[in-house]
């Protein structure tokens, strides 16, 4: 690869590392804190958001590397549990 | 005005996440925690520090105008006698040697419960509070 597309693409996935964090990471904690104040709404409310943003960083990084769905692309080879549990 | 309860701990939030900060907020509020203020960049915090001089400073790392690593060492050189608290999404195993070579006091990683940031506060500014 290209030094410069190499350092592009760190750049990029650098990005979408903090990305994470910054949504995903940080709602999910706020959200646990909510849960522990007993604020139930709250947590709700910053779990709906954290998905949203979430679908939304999935959703740029399939159209960055132009995933082609086609019949068979979604097929995983390993399913993991909602909760962690593989 | 509340009158400020001359036992409690003097803390400043220092995170972008607004939620985050509420809930810091209202949690250490109700365990002798006074929270003297909130800052939503680094270069805020470190504005506040040097204004209270707090008995110890939330942390977060990833932050807008001045990230966490570039203000610890600003809030030591301010406030050596405060404590400062690295409260981050980031893994531990990544950021807490770099944010404890410049000058944090302890690195928690977000996820950790209200009960356990509020014990560590105590832990490492004083001895806790008798509960009645």
């Amino acid at each position: 690869m290209h030094p410069e597309r190499g350092n592009a693409a760190r750049d990029r996935l650098e990005e979408y590392a903090f990305a994470l964090n910054d949504s995903i990471v940080q709602g999910l904690a706020a959200a646990k804190m909510a849960l522990e104040m007993e604020e139930v709404a709250r947590a709700r409310s910053m779990i709906n958001q954290t998905l949203q943003r979430a679908q939304e960083i999935i959703a740029d990084l399939m159209n960055e590397v132009g995933t082609d769905i086609r019949p068979g692309s979604l097929v995983r080879t390993e399913r993991e549990d909602a909760g962690g549990n593989a | 005005m509340a009158t400020p309860d001359p036992d409690a701990l003097r803390v400043l939030i220092a995170d972008d996440a607004a939620d985050i900060r509420l809930l810091l907020r209202m949690y250490l509020s109700g365990s002798k925690l006074d929270v003297i203020g909130e800052a939503a960049n680094g270069k805020d915090a470190v504005t506040l520090v040097t204004a209270h001089r707090p008995d110890a400073v939330i942390l977060d790392l990833s932050m807008p105008v001045m990230d966490g690593l570039e203000a610890i060492p600003l809030i030591k050189e301010a406030s050596p006698e405060t404590k400062i608290v690295v409260l981050s999404g980031f893994e531990a195993e990544r950021m807490a040697e770099a944010a404890l070579e410049l000058g944090a006091d302890r690195y928690l990683q977000k996820g950790v419960s209200l009960g356990e940031i509020s014990q560590m506060l105590w832990d490492l500014c004083r001895v806790a509070p008798t509960i009645e």
